[in-house]
């Protein structure tokens, strides 16, 4: 944005385009002020909401003449600030791009608009025996482009794979206005995967507009199990042992203490208030198959000493048993004014330690947590409690959130499994990636976005953000080191403090 | 830093320097593969030193490999412990490396049903056109942090960077599989590999050679004996069925060999393109294979990804098109601004997979 003027003559083009579909007022444009992560808040200078693929392109033309930053949202339940606006930008919702275009049940694929929820694509094909696997927690309001740009996970991703697994073809828009595709309906597509490299890539390379999601035959027989175990160690060490074992649930979720406390004071559906530590197992598959897993899966809680295992094998007991799980979130959320929600990943088998480090992170910031995660994938979800309110709250719990994420890097996981870097985990990235590393992202950012209009300042820190953050990443250099490492001499004249 | 990383990086950095292109060379199994590099300004460089196993997580289901290591090694490796690559790399004639089977991203008959390499692909460290190191990725089951690079590497044939070693997602073997075949026209059995799949039985290869139709199924010993209720055809005896899936998967079978040229046509699996000329099909009817065609597939009018897998061995210096098809448009330019961006200076395997040279 570079004069007054520029910005009159944008204003007066969009509008000659979108007509009442761009916002301008400030209650309205306060509407789209923040996404699932409310601590960090931004009102955007106008929300544009385009109905047609043509719209878009025109809107990012303009958009990049004038230089001006846009922002895609969905439906704004991203929960690291992917969606945040920007002061001197145009939020772009996609929220009227909401029909499903055209379900093969050939080929089991569902064409649809970026707009059209998670779970709208699965009610559509409910009844010709299809669904779509990925199945995040806020799937009834979360949009599958939101899905595609946080390449979004689910209860049901340990055995069907995350969205990117899911996916098999993308229309976008560039920052230039061109239209194009990338995957194809078949197999093959040629040139580099860009379809793989756009998943997960946070609103940064280009507005996706359409999208074609492979369906799937729902299961023949699903079955519930839930476990409970006097420790949370017995817990994650059931979970390892499940896997370890060959068994491949469709779901693997973990709850601990004050979740459980949460959820069953919230929604009632009977989970054990005894309990350290719950496992809730989903197999699917023949009814002999899910049956032999049963038992197979009985045997091993035995072992590992649940204290109660309950099965549920009809629609409605699964339901419930679900229920809990599903309310978790919320449930958590009734305990306490604000909850900050993490989301590192580290391998299963670290999950006792990593637990009970967190326990003692807890008490040293004074804040409660509550952990329910999805443990199959070792993707955790800590829940600090705070109140915003309090003077120093929003700080300590930050803190404690640094300190859980730097531990995840440290165990050999990642800061974000699910939820994306958005403008949350920023920092963070300094620590688990090298300059070079982030330097490539960012040349990655600019094959796509040579202008940076998009989402500018998300997803990717600038090396001098992390030279103040002074946390730049250096590996060491031993000889027990697997990693690859850097050619550190670029940056050697850098300070690091 | 690794010696070997650091003495390949060094390699690298100096051939960028002196714009000295580089061919990377793997096992060699898949050398027929894309476009010739013009191997005669090309010096090598190698990673088949670089190989082992650095970390094998059973019950993570992860293995990280160096990617000198032979296929054949990890496969036994996994097999000892109950586990796979579910992907099924083919390794033709040749002794692939773990390295070029990523780079290639070629995938074995359950593609369509349990994904293909790029879906098993955690982490991969790697080395660009200039010497410099990365990791990207790593070692757990779900990673959104930063771009999703070492997914993108997968089938960018060395243009992107030299693959050093690679983090894999592994399952639980199969406890059973089971072969079956009937004779049927590739019409039919299109239609009943898609009801096959759409009846949710256990598929983990699909395939139509010549006037028969073959699937396998996978899984416990339970869902198969179920599963075989519902199959019609005819159960090929263990040992005859697991030869059919490799040889098909390696190009072994007869149909395959023979002079002339090799063209496989990706397409939506019910499309009925091609039907009459395909002598192969695989993955429920979403590749097409055909085996010296009287008419160039590219000119088929449906826009498919077709590509000139094996060129005919007599017209190899002037081949009658190349292997890929082109790329146009937004697409082109961002594959051209990413190979700049990973390599600057042209010097990875130049133009294997993103042949600057115009098609005819
Ligand atoms: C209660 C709750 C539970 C949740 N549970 C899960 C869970 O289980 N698993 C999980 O993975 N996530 C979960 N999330 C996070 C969130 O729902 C997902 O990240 C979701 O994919 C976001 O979709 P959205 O439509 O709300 O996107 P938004 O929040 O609107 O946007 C997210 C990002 O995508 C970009 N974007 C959106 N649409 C487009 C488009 N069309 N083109 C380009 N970029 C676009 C935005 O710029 C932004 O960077 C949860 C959130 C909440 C509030």
């Amino acid at each position: 944005m570079t004069t007054g003027a520029d910005q009159i003559s944008l204003l007066r083009s969009l509008t000659e385009l979108c007509g009442d579909r761009l916002i301008t007022d400030d209650a309205r444009r306060r509407v789209y002020e923040a996404d699932g992560l409310t601590a960090k808040k931004q009102v955007p200078w106008i929300v544009v909401l385009p109905e047609t693929i043509a719209e878009v392109q025109q809107i990012m033309r303009l958009c990049h003449q004038a230089k001006v930053p846009v922002v895609a949202r969905g439906a704004g339940t991203g929960l690291s600030g992917g969606a945040m606006p920007h002061s001197e930008g145009v939020l772009l919702s996609l929220a009227k791009f909401n029909r499903i275009l055209e379900v093969d049940t050939d080929n089991l694929s569902a064409r649809v608009e970026p707009g059209v929820t998670n779970l709208a694509i699965s009610d559509a094909v409910r009844h010709l025996g299809l669904f779509y696997a990925p199945d995040p927690s806020s799937q009834i309001a979360c949009t599958i482009g939101g899905n595609v740009a946080e390449n979004s996970g689910g209860v049901h991703c340990l055995k069907y794979g995350l969205t990117v697994h899911n996916v098999k073809q993308l229309k976008l828009v560039s920052p230039e206005g061109e239209l194009y595709e990338v995957g194809s309906r078949g197999f093959d597509s040629p040139g580099l995967d860009l379809l793989a490299l756009l998943h997960g890539s946070e609103g940064m390379l280009g507005i996706v507009v359409e999208v074609t999601v492979q369906l799937l035959p729902i299961p023949k027989n699903i079955a519930v199990v839930l476990a409970a175990f006097n420790s949370v160690n017995e817990a994650a060490g059931t979970v390892n042992a499940i896997i370890s074992q060959g068994i491949l649930p469709a779901g693997l979720e973990m709850m601990d203490r004050l979740a459980i406390k949460a959820a069953e004071a919230f929604v009632n559906v009977g989970y054990p208030l005894d309990a350290e530590g719950l496992l809730i197992c989903e197999l699917d598959g023949t009814d002999a198959e899910v049956q032999h897993q049963i038992e197979k899966l009985r045997l091993i809680l035995d072992k590992n000493n649940a204290i109660q295992v309950r099965v549920a094998t009809d629609a409605a007991e699964r339901m419930q048993l679900w229920l809990g799980r599903k309310a978790a979130f919320p449930a958590v959320g009734r305990l306490a004014p604000d909850y900050y929600c993490m989301d590192g990943t580290i391998p299963r088998s670290e999950l006792a330690a990593v637990l009970a480090q967190i326990t003692k992170f807890s008490e040293q910031h004074g804040l409660d947590v509550a952990n329910v995660f999805h443990a199959g994938d070792g993707n955790l979800h800590p829940l600090i409690l705070y109140d915003a309110n309090k003077a120093g709250e929003i700080e300590r719990a930050e803190a404690f959130g640094a300190d859980i994420l730097n531990l995840c890097i440290e165990v050999g996981g990642t800061i974000t499994g699910e939820h994306g870097v958005g403008v949350e985990k920023i920092d963070q990235m300094c620590i688990q990636f090298t300059p070079e590393e982030l330097e490539l992202f960012h040349g990655v950012k600019s094959a796509f976005d040579e202008s940076r209009i998009l989402n500018p300042g998300k997803a990717v820190p600038t090396l001098s953000r992390c030279a103040e953050f002074g946390a730049m990443h250096v590996h060491t250099d031993g000889s027990q080191q697997t990693h690859v490492g850097l050619n550190a001499q670029k940056y050697s004249d850098l300070e690091r403090f | 830093m690794v010696t070997e990383i650091k003495a390949l990086s060094a390699r690298i950095a100096e051939a960028y320097h002196h714009a000295k292109p580089l061919q990377i060379e793997g096992g060699g199994s898949k050398s027929f593969l894309g476009n010739p590099v013009q191997s005669d300004l090309c010096e090598s460089i190698d990673c088949k030193g670089y190989a082992g196993i650095i970390d094998y997580r059973k019950d993570e289901l992860m293995i990280r490999v160096k990617a000198g290591t032979k296929l054949a090694e990890v496969e036994s490796l996994l097999a000892e412990n109950g586990q796979r690559l579910p992907f099924e790399p083919p390794q033709f004639a040749g002794a692939a490396t773990i390295g070029g089977v990523v780079a290639a991203g070629l995938s074995g008959p359950a593609r369509p049903y349990l994904g293909s390499v790029r879906d098993y692909v955690l982490g991969v460290a790697f080395i660009d056109g200039r010497g410099i190191a990365y990791e990207m990725g790593g070692q757990v089951m779900k990673n959104v942090a930063g771009y999703d690079v070492s997914r993108m590497l997968v089938g960018s044939l060395g243009e992107m960077g030299l693959i050093c070693d690679v983090s894999l997602k592994v399952l639980p073997a199969d406890e059973v599989s089971a072969t079956y075949a009937w004779l049927t026209s590739s019409v039919d059995a299109i239609a009943d590999f898609q009801r096959l799949q759409k009846e949710g039985l256990p598929l983990s290869g699909s395939a139509w050679v010549e006037g028969q139709a073959f699937i396998r199924l996978g899984g416990s010993r339970l869902t198969i004996a179920h599963a075989a209720g519902l199959v019609a055809g005819e159960k090929l005896d263990e040992a005859e069925g697991v030869q059919f899936w490799q040889d098909l998967k390696n190009q072994q079978l007869p149909v395959f060999e023979g002079e002339g040229a090799l063209w496989r046509v990706s397409v939506e699996p019910g499309s009925d393109a091609l039907l009459d000329t395909a002598q192969v099909i695989e993955w429920g009817g979403g590749v097409r294979w055909l085996k010296n065609p009287a008419m160039n597939p590219r000119l088929a009018s449906d826009p498919h990804t077709v590509t000139l897998f094996r060129p005919d061995q007599n017209e190899i210096d002037s081949p009658t098109s190349t292997p890929y098809q082109h790329l146009s448009g937004a697409v082109l330019v961002l594959n051209q601004n990413l190979k700049r961006t990973f390599d600057p200076g042209a010097i990875l395997n130049p133009g294997r997979l993103l042949a600057t040279v115009p098609e005819y």
